[in-house]
């Protein structure tokens, strides 16, 4: 806390930009995404990875919020993603609804199929719900490679997700489709961030942590657990439906291999290691995960390619590598890099003395 | 005017009964203390009102309304508020976090509508902070405000544990054991609390101690359980003399003696 800032009123006190270094870093924020596209406009790479980063970072909220925040553990989160992405597909190709909708159509759907496997929630805890949500993961995997259900799905072939179209305005049909979709994912990544902060610092977000740290108070308190276990669970699935139909319009095709156990495994590493219950933690985690497989094979894997067997490739490295960061992280730091961000600025701020 | 009626309740874990038709009345604005000793059925009986057990015979009447086997945030809601024996806070938050949590019950704002927190919500939150905050001034919490509740002494933690339950505006506190590991002079301040809590704030307070001089002292009125049943019930002074109570409860002829353990 740095000195000689008074607050005089509760408005300040609960505001988002509290210190005067928010406000430059929340300046330099901006300037740097608005900047970013632009730098790197005929770079499709980093623009990509741009895209990439803020879809997932829009169902790494939505997990976090379910089991950072909510503490329900969720196993089958590639599932509601994989619905969302199927559901807006669909209607965009059956209906020939306009992008938008869909998207939104997909949303919905990922919310309702989310609900349904959040009502285990009212009587099992930890690793029983967890259990139970991986139900949903292979109930979907199941079903969308079911060859009689391949006139709707296109079964393990997949889909064609149809162009993507905003306002007239043909996004994914352009040369250089990165660059335009880069004004759809990061807008909707922003929105939701704030939209995700907004309600755990109020009176949502304190009902979910109540629940999360000791659900028998909370429920005499006044907190009707279940409703609120449930919302949790509808809103973590809706922000999953939301990032799996930009995923498929993205990406442009539809498999059922997007949406395996491994990305649900993939999103519960990204909250973990960036930080639970922080939603700092699921931008730095989503970025760290997403991330670590391209370090791996263009830097580490060329490094080191002399030395070890040809069978070292980052494929092949990737589970190894994360299966130890994800127990080192679990030794460590069980709060995630956002903690050790936090300790480091603690640190610093008091350097050089002890405390 | 009779608040809390409990009408020959009876609470059975399988052959055990934890309370075995226990009845008594509580007025408005009366500070009520429940006592007896260990496993006579005082918690129990809290949590059959407070709706965390079901009770299998009788009923539970709060300003004449049943409330037997409701859900326990309902009861909450109709203005029944409580602390329990063993802290149970919320480890994650601060001070002013978990406080907050207690006015849930006075939230109109939509749950998703806090999301667009500067439409509505905003100004929601800067009612509540308000209450929250004069909370935290009655109960001389203003250092920990911002400290992890599980980080505070156990006795700031009684006292948060009183907040929050204060925050919800009950007209009924239940206290289990408010006195329960505090040293003395934490026990003295608790013991202004309540008093203040019951005439500042005009709550009624049903409570359970095991501390006799205090109870002796703050309760206006006193029920007494062995076994799950009510053996007596009356004034301080007339529990004190009554001999059914000596024998049972302190179980010799010294009433004087505290109850250990």
């Amino acid at each position: 806390m740095p000195s000689g800032v008074f607050k005089t009123s509760y408005a300040e006190d609960m505001a988002f930009i509290r210190w005067p270094i928010h406000r430059i870093a929340l300046t330099l924020a901006a300037i740097f995404l608005l900047t970013y596209p632009f730098v790197f406009r005929n770079n499709i790479y980093m623009l990509y990875w741009a895209n990439y980063i803020a879809i997932f970072l829009i169902a790494t909220l939505g997990i976090n919020i379910l089991t950072g925040y909510a503490g329900q553990i969720s196993l089958g989160h590639g599932a509601f993603m994989a619905v969302g992405a199927y559901a807006s597909t669909i209607t965009a190709i059956k209906l020939g609804l306009p992008f938008p909708l869909t998207v939104f159509i997909g949303a919905i759907s990922s919310m309702l199929f989310g609900l349904i496997f959040g009502i285990p929630s009212l009587k099992l805890k930890g690793f029983y719900l967890a259990i139970a949500t991986l139900a949903a993961q292979y109930l979907v995997d199941f079903l969308l490679v079911n060859p009689k259900l391949a006139w709707l799905t296109g079964g393990s072939s997949g889909l064609i997700v149809p162009e993507a179209s905003l306002m007239g305005f043909e996004i994914t049909k352009l040369s250089g489709s990165d660059f335009y979709f880069y004004f759809v994912t990061v807008p909707l990544a922003v929105f939701f961030f704030i939209f995700a902060a907004n309600l755990t610092r109020s009176d949502v977000g304190r009902a979910w942590v109540a629940i999360r740290d000791n659900d028998i108070a909370a429920e005499i308190m006044g907190i009707n657990v279940f409703k609120y276990k449930l919302l949790a669970f509808a809103i973590a699935s809706f922000y999953a439906g939301i990032a799996g139909s930009l995923w498929a319009y993205y990406i442009g095709y539809l498999t059922p291999e997007h949406y395996t156990i491994a990305l649900s495994i993939d999103f519960v590493a990204m909250i973990l290691i960036g930080g639970l219950g922080r939603h700092w933690g699921s931008l730095v985690g989503t970025v760290f995960v997403l991330t670590l497989p391209e370090v791996l094979k263009r830097v580490i894997i060329p490094a080191i390619s002399g030395f070890v067997p040809v069978t070292f490739t980052a494929e092949s490295l990737r589970p190894i590598i994360f299966g130890a960061i994800i127990i080192l992280f679990l030794i460590a730091e069980p709060h995630g890099i956002v903690e050790l961000l936090r300790k480091v600025k603690e640190y610093l701020r008091l350097f050089p003395f002890p405390y | 005017m009779t608040l809390l009626r409990v009408n020959n309740v009876t609470l059975r874990f399988g052959g055990v009964k934890a309370v075995d038709g226990a009845s008594f009345d509580m007025r408005e604005g009366e500070v009520l203390a429940m006592i007896g000793p260990n496993g006579a059925g005082k918690t129990s009986l809290l949590n059959c009102i407070s709706g965390f057990y079901r009770p299998q015979e009788g009923q539970i009447f709060f300003r004449d309304e049943e409330i037997t086997r409701k859900k326990p945030y309902s009861i909450a809601m109709k203005g029944i508020a409580r602390t329990f024996q063993n802290v149970e806070l919320y480890r994650g938050m601060s001070t002013l976090d978990v406080i907050m949590s207690g006015r849930h019950i006075h939230y109109k704002c939509n749950p998703v509508f806090s999301g667009f927190y500067f439409l509505k919500g905003r100004k929601e939150e800067i009612k509540h902070r308000k209450r929250v905050e004069e909370i935290i001034d009655f109960l001389d919490l203003q250092q920990y405000r911002r400290k992890i509740v599980s980080t505070l002494p156990y006795g700031i933690q009684k006292r948060v544990e009183l907040g929050r339950a204060l925050a919800l505006e009950p007209q009924l506190l239940l206290l289990d054991e408010p006195m329960g590991g505090l040293s003395f002079e934490e026990k003295e301040d608790m013991a202004v609390y309540i008093l203040e809590i019951n005439e500042d704030l005009g709550i009624s307070v049903l409570l359970i101690e095991h501390d006799m001089s205090f109870v002796m002292d703050i309760s206006d009125r006193i029920v007494v359980l062995e076994r799950g049943r009510i053996i007596a019930s009356g004034t301080p002074e007339e529990i004190k003399n009554n001999p059914a109570v000596v024998q049972a409860y302190v179980g010799e002829a010294d009433a004087r003696a505290e109850y250990g353990g």
